[in-house]
């Protein structure tokens, strides 16, 4: 049986008269990539607080960690990302030395690791003259730092460019794959969270109104995608078998792949331009 | 708790605007002795008497510009919220901020010993054993009231996460304002039988201080001085325990 590493039992928090969180229950099991979406003022970053011990909660439970860990204990396992807390004076490179520091992380060479996986070992100048997709990277890079056992990501992909939510989404699945990190990320944006996370909670006015994993999501779909050679015999065979054709869709790339091929060409033609005698540039789409 | 401590005073103590202020301070001090010894009759006596005085005004000063150093970038970056996030309790979060505050202000002080008795040692005046201990009391009494004070103020520092109103009543303990509020208070007709002075800080650190410097101690001055310490820090927790903080 898997191993509970964060559990929620029916918490409900409340600011004055307004319930933010209504007999919230969730699992996150060990080893889980685990999405949490809901709408702004869902629920998520104060279930996140609660976790991290920034909010109470007025009933209910909370374990976080192993067996027979307090709370404490078990947050020292936990590496997080919510907002950007940085010494706006200090270079990247220069506040995650104090955080490897305050993490009590001895390794010195930790942070070559993080900034590299985070595209940031090059990065120059105070961190208040990073943009907002480097500050993001930087959230991640502390995040990471110190390889905790369990992470928190909340809206990790706030400000990227198509390649950075990408590089994001790669890197909660390589650390999950590789390193055994359970993660937890929570993001309104439903397309890229589906990429990136097997099992959901979907919040709604402070209610875990449904968890599900992607396998839900197919099962419950009636319809499927067969590729073939020849539609119109593929339709004929259909109709002879005495099945009903509901709908027709034509098969399109989506927004991402498009982007990503076109990046591709354009880098790829401008290596081949340098090359080429006569500079000449194609700019095809694929479909 | 002891790695949040480590990391926050090395990065405190690198602090340009934290240093640059110190050393007005210091260039201040510096041109009010020199002043000081051009006027005549230097010697060892006039020399404590005068570095006595100068002591007297540091707990304005330094607790000021630790006040800020120790908080200020801290509640920017919400450092205290990540330290909670990853593990550390919120009395230990408390009591990491009041050891760096306890940090610093010695440093501050003992630079500032160290500092002006070699600038003694250069004008020709050197102290004897007796005149040392008696600077160095000062300067330990100072660093004392010092810290109650960021502790006090520490209640509305942390509880408020901000320093523009603590400094406004670090300014007023410091200076005599408070003092003579509750000296006006004490001595009233009602209460004054009551003897209630004695328990004031500033009434403590000095018995402290005086009864030290004719070699005994006081040690229900400094319990009470100690009652201050420990009371501001219960206070600041009991209330922080509760508080919603925000990222």
């Amino acid at each position: 049986m898997e191993q509970s590493v964060i559990r929620l039992e029916h918490v409900n928090k409340s600011y004055g008269k307004h319930q933010v969180l209504r007999d919230v229950s969730l699992d996150i099991q060990k080893g889980d990539i685990f999405g949490i979406v809901g709408k702004n003022g869902a629920g998520k970053t104060t279930i996140f607080k609660i976790i991290l011990g920034l909010s109470d909660f007025e009933s209910g439970k909370l374990w976080i960690g192993e067996e027979g860990d307090s709370l404490e204990k078990g947050r020292r396992r936990i590496g997080f990302l919510i907002g950007t807390n940085f010494f706006p004076y200090m270079t990247g490179r220069q506040n995650l030395e104090y955080y490897r520091e305050l993490k009590g992380i001895r390794d010195k060479k930790e942070v070559d690791r993080v900034l590299q996986i985070a595209g940031l070992d090059q990065a120059k100048g105070p961190f208040r003259n990073y943009s907002l997709g480097m500050k993001q990277r930087l959230g991640i890079a502390n995040a990471i730092l110190g390889n905790p056992e369990i992470l928190i990501l909340d809206e990790p992909t706030n400000g990227l460019d198509p390649q950075g939510i990408a590089d994001v989404r790669e890197l909660i699945q390589k650390l999950n794959r590789e390193y055994g990190m359970t993660v937890v990320v929570s993001s309104h944006i439903l397309g890229e969270l589906q990429n990136t996370a097997p099992r959901f909670g979907i919040l709604s006015e402070g209610r875990v109104a449904k968890v599900i994993t992607s396998e839900d999501l197919i099962s419950d779909h009636k319809s499927v995608r067969i590729r073939v050679d020849d539609l119109d015999k593929a339709r004929e065979a259909l109709q002879a078998a005495g099945v009903e054709i509901l709908g027709e869709e034509m098969e399109s790339l989506s927004l991402e792949e498009f982007y990503f091929g076109v990046m591709n060409e354009e880098s790829g033609e401008r290596s081949s331009a340098d090359d080429a005698p006569d500079g000449a540039a194609r700019a095809t789409a694929r479909r | 708790m002891l790695h949040y401590w480590k990391a926050d005073c090395r990065r405190i103590m690198k602090r340009i605007p934290r240093l640059i202020l110190l050393a007005a301070v210091f260039l201040v001090d510096t041109a009010i002795f020199a002043m000081t010894v051009r006027e005549g009759g230097w010697n060892s006596v006039t020399c404590l008497a005068h570095l006595s005085n100068l002591v007297s005004f540091m707990p304005i000063v330094f607790g000021l510009i630790e006040l800020s150093a120790v908080y200020g970038d801290d509640f920017r970056a919400r450092i205290m919220q990540v330290a909670i996030g990853l593990g550390i309790s919120r009395e230990k979060v408390v009591l990491t901020k009041y050891l760096e505050s306890a940090f610093m202000l010695l440093a501050d002080y003992l630079f500032f010993g160290g500092y002006f008795l070699i600038l003694a040692r250069i004008t020709g005046v050197s102290l004897n054993a007796e005149q040392l201990v008696e600077l160095f009391i000062g300067i330990g009494g100072a660093w004392l009231i010092s810290l109650a004070y960021t502790e006090i103020t520490g209640i509305l520092t942390i509880n408020l996460q901000g320093t523009g109103a603590s400094i406004l009543i670090y300014l007023a303990l410091s200076s005599t304002l408070i003092r003579s509020l509750l000296d006006s208070v004490f001595n009233l007709k009602v209460i004054r039988g009551l003897h209630l002075s004695r328990f004031l800080l500033t009434t403590a650190g000095d018995l402290l201080r005086s009864r030290l410097l004719l070699g005994t101690f006081d040690a229900a001055a400094f319990v009470i001085v100690l009652c201050y310490l420990a009371g501001a820090y219960a206070v600041t927790v009991l209330l922080f325990r509760r508080k919603e903080l925000e990222f």
